[in-house]
């Protein structure tokens, strides 16, 4: 009886370890994620074979060749009642021989189609995706050598604008301890909001004449920040308008300071390259707010107000894909 | 102890469940024949010629040849060397033989062979002897070619100052496996060049290939291989001389940099020498990095000896 027992209690381990082994953790179905978080943009991926990773060549025929893109908008530009400039962004395929990978109508750029890229929101909360398609063939003429191995480049450079609205104090009275308060100046962290440059943090100080804010924000995203209107320059070829120029050093890592309101009163902020523009160091940057007393002078006790930071750039990112091509001659 | 058969036996179905077997197919276009250092391989087959043979008598000579290398031979040249006192043809024969060999393809991944069999005659060896030791020698002469087609990378931002992520990076390119012929190209080393004053937005991709003779024979002029198969005498200048075409993208290098065009050589020493080749137009400093394909090709001839000693006995008769 004791034997059975024990058999039994063994039998049920192994089996109890075979069904762990075989579960997945389930995501729960009911944490619906917030619209306005993460650090995605606009991601693309090549889709599954296209570029295949290999291809044969026979010597007679062109053989086709397909790049093909999934393109998603993974963040929470542009929102219902934005203006979507999302068609500003481009996708470029570069990294070979144009001579023998040749793709039609000489097409390495595709424009961004703005319809079918929706921010993430609540309707919507996977966010918008298109495909971006490259054909052409490649042609045996000009591969002079046997195996051809050149890598894949697509760049995607786009536009994107990340919006903040975290609560801030504004205390009349900032010195005065015997008053109590609904809130207290300090630092407030914040999440991510759905955009590939982030506002991380925001530091308060106070004087007896104005409130200061530190806006820090930081390029949380894997790819380059660049100015918004110098998108154009980023194509690898830097040969189809005669006004295109390749980026240079000071087009990157600035970021546009749309809007820093807090209500309906504007803020005073520096410093600001070309007076719009925050420089990122390593990534990371900040400007200086600050709101004169007179907005808030009438105010005798400390409050809590949304402050509205809007800031727009262009981004850059890039991905790759090794492909191999082998010319095969026929038996004859 | 039958639970503990069950359980091993249960420990062993979970581990074999979770092995993949491998399907152990390979592509059958995926094969590289531009490899290894080997050329045409030569090799007497076996007894002919026999180790000893009696005077004033036929034997066989029969050579087994294999191009075990990736480029085919057209009028290729075997010559037979006798001590010609004691050994000679049978019958009245050129200086040299002349053979086609092809060689390896992804259709013929061995190469192609050839037996090439010869009636030789010993002569009397002579009255104070009983015997007599003589070396039957074996000569191959033939062109080949050294065929490399690699992928080079073409970085116009010669400085890193273009603040991108980038296709490819110019580095040396090291051929540790050979490409199917005794010259190999050992070491490709890649420079990108800013342009002349005339040409400021351009780069010029400079290529500097390192060539080396890796097999067991000589290097010789493609226009000198029937020579060294004969008995014309040959010069030293007739050593060790390759031609060398170069080309990237489809568009020739310029490999002979201040002297004409055309033509390029390299000339060996102590079986190895580097030479220069550079992009004649070159390439707009906006592109940005790219793969381009490069292909590299060696014209010479080749020669090698191989030899057997033989022992010519006398019939000795009572």
């Amino acid at each position: 009886m004791v034997k059975r027992k024990v058999k039994f209690e063994i039998l049920f381990l192994v089996l109890l370890l075979i069904i762990i082994s075989g579960c997945s953790k389930l995501g729960g179905q009911g944490s619906a994620k917030g619209s306005e978080t993460g650090t995605d943009g606009i991601i693309i991926n090549f889709l599954e074979n296209n570029p295949q990773d290999s291809y044969l060549v026979s010597s007679e025929d062109d053989e086709p060749i397909s790049v093909t893109l999934e393109v998603r908008n993974k963040g929470s530009y542009p929102r219902s009642e934005e203006v979507n400039e999302l068609s500003r962004g481009k996708i470029y395929i570069s990294g070979f021989d144009r001579d023998i990978i040749r793709m039609d109508d000489n097409d390495l750029s595709q424009i961004l189609r703005n319809d079918y890229l929706s921010g993430v929101s609540n309707i919507n909360p996977e966010g918008g995706f298109d495909t971006a398609e490259f054909k052409g063939f490649i042609s045996p003429d000009e591969l002079v050598v046997d195996k051809y191995e050149p890598t894949i480049l697509a760049t995607l450079c786009y536009p994107y604008v990340t919006k903040a609205s975290p609560t801030v104090c504004i205390d009349p009275s900032p010195f005065d301890d015997k008053q109590k308060k609904v809130c207290k100046i300090g630092s407030t962290q914040l999440s991510s909001q759905g955009a590939p440059i982030t506002i991380t943090r925001i530091d308060q100080e106070a004087s007896s004449n104005k409130i200061q804010f530190k806006l820090n924000i930081k390029n949380d995203g894997n790819g380059d920040v660049i100015r918004v209107n110098d998108l154009k320059k980023c194509n690898p070829y830097g040969d189809t308008s005669s006004d295109s120029e390749t980026l240079k050093r000071k087009d990157f890592d600035r970021v546009e300071l749309i809007r820093a309101t807090v209500g309906f009163s504007e803020l005073e902020c520096g410093p600001l390259d070309e007076g719009r523009f925050i420089r990122l160091f390593n990534g990371e940057g900040y400007v200086l707010c600050s709101l004169d007393r007179a907005s808030f002078e009438e105010v005798k006790s400390a409050y809590t107000t949304p402050l509205n930071v809007e800031l727009k750039y262009g981004y850059r990112s890039t991905i790759s894909k090794p492909i191999k091509i082998s010319k095969i001659s026929s038996i004859s | 102890m039958k639970i503990k058969i069950l359980f091993i036996s249960i420990i062993f179905v979970i581990i074999l469940s979770g092995c993949k077997g491998s399907s152990g197919s390979k592509p059958i276009t995926d094969v590289d024949v531009r490899q290894g250092t080997d050329g045409l391989v030569m090799e007497f087959t076996k007894n002919a010629p026999p180790d000893k043979v009696f005077e004033d008598s036929p034997f066989p000579i029969a050579m087994h040849l294999r191009n075990k290398g990736a480029s085919d031979i057209k009028q290729g040249f075997l010559a037979l060397g006798f001590e010609k006192t004691y050994v000679d043809f049978t019958e009245e024969k050129k200086e040299s033989i002349e053979f086609e060999i092809k060689g390896k393809s992804i259709f013929n991944i061995n190469g192609d062979e050839e037996f090439i069999t010869l009636n030789a005659k010993t002569k009397k060896v002579g009255a104070q002897s009983e015997t007599h030791p003589s070396t039957i020698l074996a000569t191959s002469c033939y062109p080949y070619k050294t065929i490399l087609g690699t992928s080079a990378c073409v970085d116009t931002d010669i400085f890193g100052t273009k603040l991108r992520d980038k296709a490819c990076e110019v580095k040396d390119i090291q051929f540790s496996k050979g490409q199917g012929s005794p010259v190999t190209i050992t070491k490709i080393e890649t420079r990108m060049l800013p342009s002349a004053d005339q040409e400021p937005d351009k780069v010029k991709p400079h290529f500097i290939i390192f060539v080396e003779n890796k097999g067991n024979g000589e290097v010789i002029a493609s226009d000198m291989i029937k020579d060294a198969c004969s008995n014309k005498p040959l010069n030293y200048k007739d050593f060790n001389r390759i031609k060398i075409k170069a080309s990237l993208s489809g568009q020739g290098l310029n490999c002979n940099i201040g002297e004409k065009e055309d033509g390029a050589e390299i000339r060996l020493r102590e079986k190895k020498d580097m030479i220069r080749c550079t992009l004649k137009d070159g390439i707009d400093r906006k592109q940005d990095a790219y793969t381009a394909p490069l292909q590299i090709e060696l014209d010479y001839g080749y020669t090698f000896t191989i030899s057997k000693d033989i022992i010519i006995e006398k019939i000795l008769t009572y």
